[in-house]
């Protein structure tokens, strides 16, 4: 076997024991590394004044068992902006003087939601001791009448008087509002009379009328709401039913037929029947929520890695000391996986590309920009840099005086796109200032010469090549999966070596050959 | 024969790099061939014919005396000893009222090219980026062979030695788009040759498999190239002179003085398989068990 061979062989099982050390003897578990789903979630609210006092109240959600809240955001604008804490119910107060035109709150934070199923015995009695707190629970309200003779008829033809079994009254009372009552688009507010009188509702007039029969029965249950947690944009709120059993209090949700079960993609904001938003009269008010799925790190699973020997996170706080953040480090310890991706775009694809690591340099600056307004950025400063240089040519400058000066014009896009991106609340635009200004004017300069040797097309393949590359790159380096998996396992550094030796002494031809020498390759003609 | 089969037999980018650039030339021999005032010394020493060097300019403080050399001159070739690609290079092939013309029809005048001169000193061009020498170089007289099938700039003919041993030979022949430069990727034509007899076989142009010259027309197939036994043998005994075990040969063909050798490098380009319709890794593997 050859001499690298044995290195590779050597590296990869070297590798291996350490990943298993940390598996089978410190215990290392999946779910240290392996990312859960989440949103953020943002709730723009916009309103128009008229040069009066405005005061807006917003529900906010909280966290509970099946789910957390982090990374609370919040941009008030003109506004001044506290927090009232209520025993059930949290809210966001905005007031502001003389408010003129259309003004803006930005409210978002991070979410992690669980499905939660409830077990429950066979039998409950129907007569529960009830904490104090809950009675409140049982009473009327002007859009839960239970004591109407309308609420107690259906109860009587539902026949819930007749049952013990606390279980099946609420079975009942969901079998019927769930498939009795028909469901509606109803925008405005439909209380539980109205419901049983239409036969049809949308989620809050179900709700209330579920919970109205059940406070008939003298079964503490109350209406929550909160949002469904999907992709987009939305306005809609939604409303479901928590019923008071065994000192639990019990979901079912009549309109989209979940009984004692709450799926995941629900987030619970508030409880008890509330008014979403309180808004000063005579102003214009909108708002409307952004939800966007993504993969979150485990709060846990951070201090879970410390805890266990052999990993970087045990050396963090050195990094700290070193002023050396978090989300750096991660970034520096993803290059290798960057370079790795970029090596096989080159080596075994045949992609030209701008500069060896030019990708990952690009694609770990892209971490502030997000990708998007990244390869924006990127693009128009290149291509407006070539045009610059193309200028600068005529004067027949000396090389690194003309660099000096592209450098400059580098600069000056950079601060110029940070105006603009702060001016227009573009958060990924504003940290364009980050990107690598060196390499950049070498870019431009490297553009223009491939742009003089070769010509447009092939400067315009070689530049989106590179995007293309840029874009796995950041793919690869912001993957929160890969990132969490080197953090924990370092040793895969160790793979990674072992890899660049074999790609190294790879000697294949590269996919893009196969079309270069389709000729000799694919065609069937016999030489003489 | 299977598509595999016949993949084994072309050379990618990755088998040339690590099985004969690297594999059969030190590192330190590079710069041999790298550097072309250092190939024109050893071919000197050697007495083997290569395009004789008239002036070169290490400094700025030397380029001063640029202008003045410049007088003197007709056709002749400004270039950077440690030059990449062929790039930095400008050819010219006279001097009037006080312009110089490039074999492409372009008027230069002496501070333009002394300008140019600056950047190549400066290392633009240089292989490495690092401060360059420039030189001129005398321009042949092109032989006549070569009227009919080129288009200004001019010809040469490309030959892969691998171990002493010429492999694979190809005529490369500039066009109006490749600006008077015989570099393929440059748009120039490459035309296989078949290396016993010196016929022509195939041409390529970066679009495809052609027949005629784009330009002018002639056709670019049978054509036998003169002296070919000679560039063979000459081939033969330049390589003895370099220890470096895989390289490509520039010959260019002089009307009244024969083959020249242009200059030598280290990393030949994969293109010569098109235009010969034949993979290289099969013929080198040839070579290395005869």
């Amino acid at each position: 076997m050859r001499k690298t061979s044995w290195i590779i062989l050597g590296l990869v099982l070297l590798c291996i024991f350490i990943m298993s050390y940390k598996i089978f003897v410190l215990k290392y578990h999946p779910s240290v590394v392996i990312p859960v789903r989440g949103y953020r979630v943002e709730l723009m609210l916009k309103v128009t004044g008229h040069g009066a006092a405005i005061q807006l109240k917003s529900l906010l959600p909280q966290n509970n068992l099946r789910q957390t809240i982090t990374d609370e955001k919040i941009e008030s604008g003109i506004f001044t902006h506290s927090i009232e804490q209520e025993p059930e119910n949290r809210f966001g107060i905005w007031r502001a003087d003389d408010v003129f035109g259309e003004q803006r709150i930005l409210y978002s934070f991070l979410t992690r939601t669980l499905r939660v199923d409830y077990k429950l015995p066979h039998y409950l009695g129907r007569d529960q001791t009830m904490e104090k707190e809950n009675r409140k629970y049982l009473l009327a309200t002007p859009l839960i009448q239970k004591d109407s003779s309308l609420i107690r008829l259906a109860a009587e033809r539902l026949g819930l008087d007749t049952l013990n079994n606390l279980i099946e009254i609420v079975k009942r009372v969901y079998e019927f509002t769930a498939f009795q009552i028909k469901p509606a688009d109803f925008k405005t507010e439909t209380d539980a009379v109205v419901t049983l009188q239409l036969g049809e509702a949308s989620c809050n007039g179900k709700s209330r009328l579920a919970v109205a029969l059940l406070r008939q029965q003298n079964i503490p249950a109350r209406v929550v709401g909160g949002i469904i947690l999907k992709n987009g944009r939305k306005k809609t709120l939604h409303q479901w039913v928590e019923v008071l059993m065994g000192n639990t209090w019990v979901p079912f949700c009549p309109l989209n037929h979940h009984l004692f079960t709450l799926p995941a993609n629900y987030l619970l904001i508030y409880q008890d029947d509330e008014v979403f938003f309180k808004r000063s009269a005579n102003i214009n008010f909108d708002y409307y929520f952004y939800i966007k799925a993504r993969l979150l790190q485990r709060e846990e699973s951070m201090g879970e890695l410390s805890g266990l020997g052999w990993n970087i996170l045990n050396f963090y706080s050195k990094f700290k000391k070193a002023n050396i953040s978090l989300e750096l480090l991660k970034i520096i310890l993803m290059i290798p996986v960057g370079a790795f991706v970029t090596i096989i775009f080159r080596n075994y694809i045949g992609l030209q590309t701008f500069g060896t690591f030019l990708p990952v340099l690009i694609a770990t600056a892209f971490r502030d920009t997000g990708l998007f307004w990244g390869l924006i950025t990127f693009s128009t400063i290149i291509f407006a840099g070539a045009l610059l240089r193309y200028f600068l040519e005529k004067l027949k400058l000396l090389h690194t005086p003309k660099l000096s000066i592209i450098l400059i014009f580098v600069i000056l896009m950079l601060l110029f796109f940070t105006v603009v991106g702060s001016e227009y609340s573009q958060k990924g635009l504003t940290h364009s200032a980050l990107f690598p200004l060196a390499i950049l004017a070498i870019t431009i300069e490297r553009f223009s010469l491939i742009m003089e040797e070769k010509g447009w097309n092939e400067t315009i393949t070689i530049f989106i090549n590179s995007l293309i590359v840029v874009t796995f790159c950041y793919l690869a380096i912001l993957s929160l999966f890969l990132q969490t998996i080197v953090m924990a396992f370092p040793e895969l550094m160790l793979l990674i070596i072992a890899a660049n030796i074999y790609m190294g002494r790879w000697t294949g031809i590269r996919l893009f050959e196969f079309y270069r020498f389709r000729h000799l390759i694919f065609e069937k003609r016999d030489h003489a | 024969m299977k598509f595999w089969e016949r993949a084994q037999k072309v050379l990618g980018i990755n088998q040339r790099n690590i099985n004969y650039v690297y594999a059969e030339n030190r590192r330190t021999d590079f710069e041999l061939v790298n550097n072309k005032l250092k190939t024109k010394e050893i071919l000197k020493a050697a007495g083997m014919p290569h395009l004789r060097l008239l002036f070169q300019y290490q400094s700025y403080f030397e380029l001063t005396k640029l202008r003045q050399d410049l007088l003197t001159l007709k056709s002749f070739a400004i270039k950077p000893a440690r030059g990449l690609g062929g790039g930095g290079i400008l050819v010219f092939d006279d001097q009037r009222e006080g312009f110089f013309i490039t074999t492409s029809g372009k008027k230069m005048s002496a501070e333009e090219i002394e300008s140019h001169a600056q950047n190549i000193l400066f290392g633009v061009f240089s292989i490495d980026n690092t401060t360059d020498i420039v030189f001129i170089e005398e321009k042949i007289k092109l032989h006549p062979f070569f009227n009919d099938i080129t288009y200004r700039g001019v010809p040469d003919i490309r030959i892969i030695v691998y171990r002493k041993i010429a492999v694979q030979a190809m005529l490369r022949l500039p066009t109006q788009q490749s600006d008077g430069k015989a570099n393929l990727h440059q748009g120039g034509i490459g035309v296989g040759v078949d290396l016993t007899s010196g016929r022509t076989l195939f041409a390529k142009s970066k679009k495809g498999y052609i027949e005629r010259h784009p330009d002018t027309g002639a056709a670019l197939a049978g054509l036998w190239i003169p002296q070919w036994s000679e560039i063979l043998a000459l081939t033969r005994q330049v390589a003895e002179h370099f220890p470096l075990g895989y390289l490509g040969f520039d010959w260019v063909l002089d009307g009244h003085e024969g083959p020249k050798i242009l200059e030598l490098n280290a990393r030949p380009g994969l293109e010569i398989q098109n235009a010969n319709q034949q993979g290289l890794a099969e013929l080198l593997q040839e070579t290395r068990h005869s």
